[in-house]
């Protein structure tokens, strides 16, 4: 099974110009993409555009250099340390006090909060892969989970207030 | 140059576009110099409405004449149909306001009671549209080819699949669903000769679609999609018209008579503030009379709500592209309803800056679909050599343990598109296995649209937690899933392929392809009714020889229906109506479905000579037990379910 860098013909790293990336996508639509292949070209346009998708998100595309380098990707990254997994239950506690208050501005301030936080985590991710610190690198990959579930249920919220 | 076509001689049968509109519908195609152009009339009219009148002598009538009749046959006059499109006959669109008499309130599929034919469906009555447009374009064209129709970007599965259905009972080979902000995407870049991020904002009599994308030299990729297929002119009518009734007395009214005629009186006063700040009419109707007046200020309060529901929907679907409004190099307004002020005010305001309204908001969906169709025909000038490359709008899942979805294919994946999840079984020599195919955002399966329930049967016994159930979903460029499940342990694998079914039944759809079937065969009709003929003989032999084979499986009484089928088949094969012979078929395979499972059961057992056999029939067929087994396959992992909590 070819990796998703090989099949988009971009170098297996973290840090990939996501400008590049999309030009990229489209031009190799150009030649595979059903409506334009006389032959049936089906598996290669899913091909492309699950790749396309793993390489566009930063969770998917951190597990797929993880996986191109060899690393055993057993289940999921788990997060363990007591003090991490603490801090997330407290900001979701806070988040959910916010939601049920309706307060627009707390809701605002956490996310731009965790936000912060999960590009921090992405940069620190990229530089373990960069030195081939894999441990460290799924460590990374645990917590942006969190970090991206809970913006997942700001965005939630926010729809909520925008109707309300 | 119309007359210049016609004497071409070269010019076979010509593919056509075609906006399947809730209010008007429109038909398109590609001159010989490239250009789009859209049919009209005798007349000079090019909007068809989408109006379907059913009168007692079962006459119907179609258009501009379906619509002159509607107030005088409200309930015969079915306006607006593709809101019901794909629906239950639960849906709420049923209890909002309107003249029609439904059939039911309950199963799947929404069915009106008119004159003349007792009840049609939602799919008869497209397909009566549908049919309108085809002959018009067989009246300038000759000889008409495939078509692709449109579809709102927001239309589930059960939606795409009620269109493509309405077509296939019109006689019309649909080339692609294309949806509608792409369309008109498409007929706007190619007619600027533009490249950039841009968001279309299409709100037009039922539904409501936004659409962010990226041109670029020819490749149109929808970054995002999201709206509301319930959301759209309609609805400004319907608030209009509450007042109406109440300024005539009548508030809370169930009389088909005024609700057809206050929709209608509402409809004309919101097109006549686009032009004026105050407009008074004199209502009259069956004896009632009242003068009404309405500043645009008033109807601009009344419709703010909907408008806001269309800004979540913008909003989000920004968010999904990860794209800023201030990044937008331009916004498209589309549909009919984004010509009320108070709509574009909002627009501007949401995405700050005005929308381009260069383009007729009512045409340019059916010049997209007229190139679309033009591109996929392989008639394709080079002129117009471009690609679209489109989402899925609403994400696929399966209903996991404790009701929950478990995503398979989020929104806005690039398709066509694949996944594939592993699960297992959860009680020991379980045989059986439910699978319920939902599609929404929401987090229960209950809340999401249902598209499928199916079992699939014949798990070889064995202990909890060793099966491996793959299911694979595909979705394909028109944006109609595809579901496939088979079991991969014992190599035997074994596969169950699930076109998701909306309610018509077998007898139903074979009505309604009598009553479609139009004399006059063409070489295509003759093409089908051999291939359905030889079809028909291959699944009578194959049936035969599975109950001379295994006929201790199958009780009298499946026995009695099963050669019921095949007579009924038989006599369809001898008659020359394909689309009876193709029901007819699928009647047959229907009645020996079960039978199919148990002889698929005695072969597994074959091969697994030896294994324990007693629990065989135990077939566990309302266990929902969906658990995972492995990681998911594919690149397309889907994301944990780990939850700190």
């Amino acid at each position: 099974m070819r990796s998703p860098f090989d099949i988009l013909g971009v170098e297996a790293r973290f840090d990939l110009d996501q400008v590049a990336l999309e030009k990229r996508f489209r031009d190799l639509s150009r030649e595979v993409h059903p409506d334009r292949s006389r032959r049936a070209e089906l598996g290669a346009s899913i091909d492309l555009n699950a790749a396309y998708r793993t390489l566009k998100d930063d969770l998917a595309r951190g597990r797929a250099v993880l996986e191109a380098r060899g690393v055993p990707m057993q289940g999921e990254e788990r997060e363990n340390d007591p003090a991490f997994l603490m801090a997330i239950m407290e900001l979701r506690e806070a988040l959910g006090d916010a939601r049920a208050a309706r307060d627009v501005a707390k809701v605002e301030a956490l996310a731009a909060q965790v936000a912060d936080t999960y590009a921090a985590s992405c940069r620190a991710l990229a530089a373990s892969l960069e030195a081939h610190d894999h441990g460290a690198a799924r460590r990374h990959l645990g917590r942006m989970r969190y970090y991206r579930r809970f913006l997942d249920e700001v965005d939630v919220i926010r729809e909520e207030n925008e109707l309300a | 140059m119309s007359l210049l076509q016609i004497s071409d001689p070269s010019s076979g049968p010509r593919p056509i576009g075609i906006d399947l509109g809730t209010t008007n519908s429109v038909v398109a195609y590609v001159s010989s110099l490239g250009e789009p152009l859209a049919i009209s009339d005798c007349d000079g009219v090019v909007l068809v409405p989408s109006v379907v009148h059913y009168a007692e002598d079962r006459t119907i009538a179609v258009g501009p004449r379906a619509k002159a009749l509607a107030l005088d046959h409200p309930e015969d006059t079915i306006v607006s149909v593709k809101r019901f499109m794909g629906r239950g006959a639960d849906d709420p669109e049923t209890r909002r306001m309107g003249p029609y008499r439904f059939a039911t309130s309950e199963g799947p599929v929404v069915r009106f009671r008119v004159a003349g034919r007792g009840e049609v469906t939602p799919v008869e009555v497209s397909a009566e549209i549908l049919r309108e447009l085809k002959d018009r374009a067989e009246d300038e064209l000759g000889q008409v080819g495939g078509a692709v129709i449109t579809v709102p970007a927001y239309f589930d599965d059960a939606q795409r699949q009620a269109t493509k259905d309405a077509a296939r009972l019109a006689g019309l080979e649909v080339l692609r669903l294309l949806n509608e902000p792409t369309a008109a995407a498409l007929a706007y870049g190619l007619d600027k000769k533009t490249n950039g991020t841009f968001a279309v904002y299409d709100l037009g009599g039922g539904t409501f679609d936004v659409t962010i994308l990226v041109l670029d030299d020819g490749v149109f990729q929808v970054k995002s999609t999201g709206g509301d297929s319930q959301l759209g002119g309609d609805d400004m009518d319907r608030a209009l018209a509450s007042r109406i009734l109440t300024a005539l007395g009548l508030e809370g009214t169930s009389s088909p008579s005024f609700t057809r005629y206050a929709l209608d009186a509402a409809r004309a006063i919101k097109h006549a503030l686009t032009d004026h700040e105050t407009v008074t009419t004199d209502l009259s109707h069956e004896g009632r009379t009242a003068s009404f007046t309405v500043a645009r200020d008033d109807f601009d309060a009344l419709i703010q709500p909907l408008l806001q529901r269309t800004g979540v929907a913008c909003r989000r679907a920004l968010r999904d592209a990860g794209v800023e409004a201030s990044a937008l190099d331009g916004v498209i307004l589309v549909g009919g309803s984004t010509r009320v002020p108070a709509v574009r005010r909002y627009v501007a305001q949401l995405f700050g800056r005005a929308p381009l309204t260069d383009l007729d908001p009512d045409l340019v969906v059916a010049m997209g679909a007229a190139l679309q169709a033009d591109m996929l025909a392989g008639a394709g000038s080079s002129k117009n050599d471009v690609l679209l490359l489109d989402v899925l709008p609403l994400s696929l899942g399966l209903e996991a343990m404790g009701g929950v979805v478990e995503r398979i294919l989020p929104r806005n994946t690039p398709i066509p598109a694949a996944a594939a999840q592993v699960f297992t079984t959860y009680a020991d020599q379980q045989t059986g296995f439910e699978l319920h195919v939902v599609q929404g955002e929401r987090e229960l399966a209950a809340d999401c649209r249902s598209l499928a329930r199916f079992t699939l049967r014949g798990i070889p016994p064995m202990a909890a937690g060793l099966a491996r159930l793959e299911v694979r979903f595909d979705v394909d460029a028109d944006g109609i899933l595809h579901v496939t499940a088979k079991e991969r342990t014992t190599g035997l694998e074994q596969k169950v392929d699930v076109t998701p079914s909306y309610g018509l039944d077998d007898a139903t759809i074979e009505k309604m392809l009598e009553d479609a079937y139009e004399a006059g065969e063409s070489d295509i009709e003759k093409r089908s009714l051999a291939e359905q003929r030889v079809e028909a003989e291959r699944v009578i032999l194959a049936t035969e020889k599975a109950l001379s084979e295994d006929g201790d499986l199958v009780s009298a009484e499946e026995r009695a229906s099963i050669e019921l089928a095949t007579r009924r088949l038989r006599e369809a094969h001898a008659g020359t109506k394909h689309r009876v012979i193709a029901a007819r078929i699928e009647e047959l395979e229907h009645a020996t479905h079960e039978f199919a499972g148990r002889r698929m059961d005695r072969a597994i057992r074959g091969a697994l000579a030896g294994r324990d056999l007693v629990s065989v029939e135990e077939t566990t067929r309302d266990a929902r037990g969906i658990e995972h087994a492995h990681d998911p396959l594919g690149p397309s992992a889907p994301a944990d379910s780990t939850e700190v909590e």
